[in-house]
């Protein structure tokens, strides 16, 4: 498959990303063993690195059990963690197309300014996680309502180290989508244990998050 | 002691909606001069969700949803509306200064347009609500790729459920459409010709499995039938926030459509309706008409409304 982005669409994110005000790293991961989807994630990424001089991509061709990519808790492959101003943890696991390519522009944008776009008190909310909290979102590129929350879950990553965000694309992960009954998305799992199903309230992602912490 | 007060709202006119009618409504309105805030919803318009459109004039070859909804909402930027995320949580119309409460922000003007579009409906089937989820959707676009090989049925009336149904059909493995109205000799011809089954006159009655969707139980003129499947994707719709709506004063029908006149005016004076929510044609092209109308409409009411009035307080 080839990656094309049409001129409209290159003369936007060049817009948006001329906002960078520091740079960002994007660690890609991939795999020469058994990876679908691998070389269309690597193309989406040098493309879109080529549009800013504030974004570097780092490629790991690494398995699972690599040094490298345990370090950045990365266990399946295609794999983009985003570190800007600080070593976020933001990780986007699959091919970022669709919706889900401008997910990971806003995400790149918030990592580089160190800023997340959420309203004052649910940056409040997501401030008070003091353990640790995994977050998986699951997506599909042709779903309009999973970037609210692939999107929420990132910006809690930016105002919270503790937090860790994942978002997953389901039909390239379908042993995931198994575990976890994921039969329709958006679906977030937060610590393994708190599902929710479909997109909610930022307000109310913050709560789930903030109880899974205590 | 006598004490004036100034009257002003934050705008002229509010448009609740950012879809063909809201975003239409939005630039007349501002290009008609007046102070235009457009309060886009976090639910996507439906026409987001369009493949392709064949039938909005001046695109002759189709043009995808999204990028015509871009188009509109640009035009509508250039012309001076502003735009703003937040759900309406409350309203209240009483002319002349009516007030939308938002999670954030309280927003007032003269004249208000509702195009607050249609959404999905539960079928209200026992075993829907339990099963959401877990094989119930009311998605296909977005969890139809989640059915790839697997059985699927769809239950639905109208063009969305048909387009559905033909999207499904390329993703599982068998398709059953159960139409709740009638279908049209194109849309049965389209149907057929991906090769879904259609169940005509069969009645949904029931969703069964255990942790995830096993089959869809149906009343046909034969008795009832069992249908081994994965997913039970539901397409029908109705105007969002009616109960929002009526406790407002907006008159709707019993379909939950808002009633407005040929001006698009509803029962409310200053109050105006576009779109889906109307239950017009459902059709971009139409949605648009409203939302012109109603925009011209409202420019008028803000100018006989925004003559400076007074209010007198005190002794």
């Amino acid at each position: 498959m080839v990656v094309e982005i049409d001129e409209e669409t290159v003369k936007q994110l060049r817009a948006i990303l001329s906002s960078l005000s520091k740079p960002v790293t994007l660690h890609l991961f991939t795999t020469e063993a058994h990876c679908l989807y691998c070389n269309e994630a690597a193309e989406i990424i040098e493309k879109l690195a080529s549009l800013s001089s504030l974004i570097r991509v780092v490629k790991c061709s690494c398995d699972v059990d690599s040094e490298e990519a345990k370090r950045f808790g990365v266990d399946k492959h295609p794999a983009i963690v985003i570190h800007g101003e600080r070593p976020y943890n933001i990780r986007y696991f699959g091919v970022p197309s669709g919706y889900e390519f401008g997910v990971l522009v806003e995400a790149i944008v918030a990592a580089s300014r160190g800023e997340a776009s959420l309203p004052p008190h649910v940056v409040d909310v997501v401030r008070g996680v003091k353990g640790r909290v995994h977050v998986q979102v699951f997506v599909t590129p042709t779903c309009p309502y999973c970037p609210s929350m692939a999107l929420a879950a990132y910006m809690f990553a930016v105002v919270n180290e503790n937090v860790v965000a994942d978002v997953v694309e389901a039909m390239e992960f379908p042993d995931l989508a198994y575990k976890y009954k994921v039969l329709s998305v958006p679906k977030t799992i937060i610590n393994e244990g708190v599902e929710i199903e479909g997109a909610v309230p930022v307000e109310l992602f913050a709560e789930k998050v903030a109880e899974a912490s205590r | 002691m006598s004490l004036s007060l100034l009257l002003k709202p934050s705008c002229d006119v509010v448009v609740v909606g950012a879809g063909p009618a809201g975003l239409t409504a939005g630039m007349y309105a501002a290009s008609l001069g007046l102070k235009t805030l457009i309060l886009e919803g976090s639910t996507p318009p439906r026409l987001a969700l369009a493949k392709e459109i064949r039938n909005y004039p001046g695109f002759p070859d189709g043009v995808e949803g999204r990028e015509l909804l871009s188009r509109f909402r640009e035009h509508a930027l250039k012309a001076g509306a502003t735009i703003k995320e937040g759900e309406v949580l409350a309203l209240s119309l009483t002319p002349p200064i009516k007030s939308l409460t938002t999670r954030t922000e309280t927003h007032t003007s003269y004249a208000v347009i509702l195009a607050v579009g249609v959404r999905r409906r539960r079928l209200r089937i026992e075993g829907e609500e339990k099963l959401l989820g877990l094989g119930v959707s009311y998605c296909a676009v977005c969890d139809g790729p989640l059915y790839r090989g697997r059985r699927v049925a769809v239950i639905g009336d109208g063009e969305d459920a048909v387009k559905d149904a033909v999207l499904l059909s390329g993703l599982a493995s068998a398709t059953t459409f159960i139409p709740l109205k009638g279908l049209t000799p194109t849309q049965r011809e389209e149907l057929a010709r991906h090769g879904v089954s259609i169940m005509e006159g069969a009645r949904p009655r029931k969703v069964e499995g255990e942790g995830r969707v096993e089959r869809l139980i149906v009343e046909t003129g034969e008795g009832v039938k069992e249908l081994g499947v994965e997913g039970v994707f539901i397409v029908t719709e109705e105007v969002p926030t009616v109960a929002l709506l009526r406790r407002a004063g907006v008159e709707v029908d019993e379909r939950g459509c808002i009633k407005v006149g040929r001006d698009q005016g509803t029962n409310i004076e200053g109050v105006y309706a576009a779109g889906d929510c109307t239950c017009g044609g459902m059709q971009v092209a139409t949605a648009v008409g409203e939302g012109a109308r109603a925009a011209i409409s409202a420019s008028m009411y803000v100018r006989r409304a925004a003559k400076p009035s007074s209010i007198k307080l005190g002794r």
